[in-house]
């Protein structure tokens, strides 16, 4: 099983795809943080977000992850009779997200690889989502792993 | 009142502990961040049936709802901490009522281009010490005032 090719449509490897443009609601800052008990005053409260020169409320980091697009997500053709599963996340704050902005987000296929373990052999699949604001600035980039278990035939 | 207690870049040394805080995501809270990431509800983290016909044993609590919380004991550390970066590895299923532990330790600190970034090892894990998910955060905390 080791060097196990996977059939996937490959000239999708490194296009940016656009998803959407979300504009980030205080409202829907202060519904995040309700539902994952969030009480930072920087996300919750505005006057004490503005004592700290910021314009409004700021997004809790993960925040950007609601606009993941689970499904918007090119069809890359995986020859894969499995189920995939979220294998790890990641998300890179590099400019603070506050209430009144808009996100551009676009996903990316970074990669497709097959790895063989001790339970066998494990198809990877990369996506990277790149979140940027409305001056053109790209505020946060967020990675997946997608991950399958291949069938041994 | 702060939030969370004043930690300053200075005062902190590696081995230093976040948490350990308990932990049990509600299947009532799974269904309100589906709202909130405006996933179609029923879905597989919210309907075991749904999960069944779409091959997953059971539902699960939501990845991005995991490091929500993971992002959370980093905020509860520090009254001023920023989190720049946040890396998980789910290594096995979190359900929903399960009761689990969220904690953190400090491996690293550098200044780096003028931040002071902390870097430090996340995990929830079981009462039976089962690692469920993984995490590295990086945060930068001010330094202590002259």
């Amino acid at each position: 099983m080791t060097g196990q090719k996977v059939v996937f449509r490959r000239d999708l490897l490194g296009v940016d795809h656009p998803v959407g443009t979300y504009k980030v609601t205080r409202e829907a800052i202060l519904e995040f943080c309700k539902v994952v008990g969030e009480q930072n005053p920087l996300h919750t409260d505005e006057e004490a977000a503005r004592r700290k020169g910021f314009r409004s409320l700021v997004a809790p980091p993960t925040l950007p992850l609601i606009y993941h697009p689970y499904r918007s997500l090119p069809d890359i053709a995986l020859d894969f009779p499995g189920v995939m599963t979220n294998g790890g996340q990641s998300i890179e704050v590099l400019k603070p997200v506050q209430a009144g902005d808009s996100l551009e987000v676009k996903v990316c296929l970074k990669d497709v690889y097959t790895k063989t373990g001790r339970s066998g052999t494990m198809v990877f699949v990369v996506w990277e989502a790149t979140y940027t604001n409305q001056v053109g600035v790209i505020v946060a980039v967020g990675r997946q792993n997608s991950i399958g278990m291949l069938r041994s035939d | 009142m702060d939030h969370a207690p004043r930690r300053y870049f200075e005062d902190v040394e590696l081995g230093d502990e976040l948490g350990p805080v308990p932990l049990t995501i509600s299947q009532e809270e799974v269904v309100a961040y589906c709202r909130v990431w405006g996933r179609p509800i029923p879905n597989r983290f919210t309907d075991p049936e749904v999960a069944r016909h779409e091959g997953v044993d059971g539902t699960m609590v939501p990845g991005p709802l995991s490091m929500a919380h993971m992002a959370r004991l980093v905020s509860g550390w520090a009254a001023d901490v920023q989190l720049k970066r946040l890396e998980s590895v789910f290594r096995q299923p979190l359900r929903p009522g399960q009761p689990v532990e969220l904690a953190g330790v400090v491996i690293d600190k550098e200044a780096v281009d003028r931040e002071n970034q902390i870097h430090c090892d996340l995990y929830v894990r079981s009462p039976e010490g089962d690692w469920l998910i993984g995490g590295k955060a990086v945060v930068i905390l001010p330094s202590r005032p002259s």
